[in-house]
């Protein structure tokens, strides 16, 4: 019990910590919005935008983190609740395939380098390892056409504000 | 007999009771304090270049040691800054000390043998004759040490400036620990660990990290890890 109480103490400090700078820099990285939950600081989430040059341009997309209390010894669970056709992120639950929130995860990295990442990921799609595997594949056969106007049908649909 | 002789560090001396000079000197009746004196007339002969120095100084004797060495002391040391004594102004301080308080004992041991009724002086006669043999071997050892030392110590060879500003700094201060994210200077962790790769981290924080791990947070340099 005790342990568990300083593995708690640790994660909320570190987050309070997190949270600081992401209000500090908030000016400095125009592309990432993260705010925490008012009641619970385990709970954030995130308003990215697409890159430029991608089909993911010109949408907002919404991250939802949940944050274990081994953090930053385990990495976060983060899923898009913005719909996305991505060979990368499930279609329906929005769950990433992304190293550095698996094996790959260092406490060195923080909420704010992991929307980096993310944003990353949209730019430069691994199809090798799939969660969407219609967007894979077309990836995969090197239909780069079909793959773009999918994912940009997407944007528009779920990632950009009603026209009207 | 009254005399003593005695060697020391290069310094030969010998010191005894000058029965024929037993006369108060003009300058010391005017001094109005009572007392009985010791009165050393000194010859100064060294062995190899034969300079020769007379020279007289006095210490009143309270029966106190330390005040004879004092002046004993002074004396040596007054000699030296003349440049007359070569050898003497090279020694370390500790050893005119010594050579000051060996002098000052023989003198008191001479006083307390000698009848004062008569008196209120006793005249002594101290020869001092310095090897410079002796002397300037001691010296050259004293300063082969001290290169030795310079040479040790890489004192003397420095170091290319660029070589300076490639060397990484840590600002305690403001550089983070990144696990938790708080400066390496922490008041609640006092102890930081070093990973091979350079990489410091508080050493709470790091082990916690390296249970379920094996990498360095910041450049996933590979530890070691149990063959099981």
């Amino acid at each position: 019990m005790e342990l568990n109480h300083l593995v708690l103490q640790a994660s909320r400090a570190r987050l309070f910590k997190e949270l600081k700078e992401v209000q500090r820099e908030k000016v400095a990285d125009p592309d990432i919005q993260l705010t925490c939950d008012d009641n619970n600081i385990f709970k954030w989430t995130a308003l990215i935008k697409g890159p430029s040059e991608t089909p993911f341009e010109g949408g907002v997309f919404q991250l939802a983190f949940a944050v274990p209390e081994q953090y930053p010894l385990q990495p976060p669970q983060v899923r898009f609740l913005t719909k996305i056709f991505h060979p990368n992120v499930h279609f329906k639950t929005g769950e990433i395939c992304l190293d550095i929130l698996k094996n790959a995860w260092s406490p060195a990295w923080t909420l704010q380098s992991v929307c980096r990442a993310i944003i990353a990921l949209m730019a430069h799609p691994e199809p090798d390892s799939p969660l969407n595997c219609d967007s894979g594949n077309l990836l995969r056969s090197g239909d780069i056409r079909g793959y773009q106007s999918m994912a940009r049908m997407y944007t528009r649909l779920a990632a950009m504000p009603k026209k009207g | 007999m009254a005399m003593i002789n005695s060697a020391f560090h290069g310094c030969e001396y010998s010191l005894v009771v000058d029965q024929h000079n037993e006369s108060m000197p003009e300058h010391y009746k005017r001094d109005q304090q009572q007392g009985h004196y010791l009165i050393f007339r000194v010859d100064f002969v060294r062995s190899s270049s034969a300079i020769y120095v007379q020279k007289e100084y006095t210490s009143l004797l309270t029966s106190s040691k330390k005040e004879v060495r004092q002046d004993t002391r002074r004396w040596i040391y007054q000699l030296g800054q003349r440049g007359v004594t070569r050898g003497l102004r090279g020694l370390p301080r500790h050893v005119t000390n010594s050579l000051a308080q060996e002098i000052a004992s023989s003198a008191l041991e001479l006083a307390a043998r000698h009848d004062f009724a008569a008196a209120r002086l006793l005249p002594l006669y101290l020869r001092m004759t310095v090897d410079d043999d002796a002397l300037e071997l001691e010296h050259a050892m004293r300063e082969s040490e001290s290169a030795a030392r310079e040479i040790r110590s890489g004192t003397v060879v420095s170091v290319a400036k660029s070589s300076i500003e490639a060397l990484e700094e840590v600002n305690l201060k403001t550089d983070c620990c990144m696990v938790c994210l708080d400066k390496l200077s922490s008041r609640s962790q006092k102890v930081l660990l070093r990973m091979p790769c350079s990489h410091l981290y508080h050493k709470n924080c790091i082990v916690r990290w390296l249970e379920t791990n094996h990498v360095c947070p910041v450049c996933r340099y590979a530890m070691p890890t149990d063959p099981s």
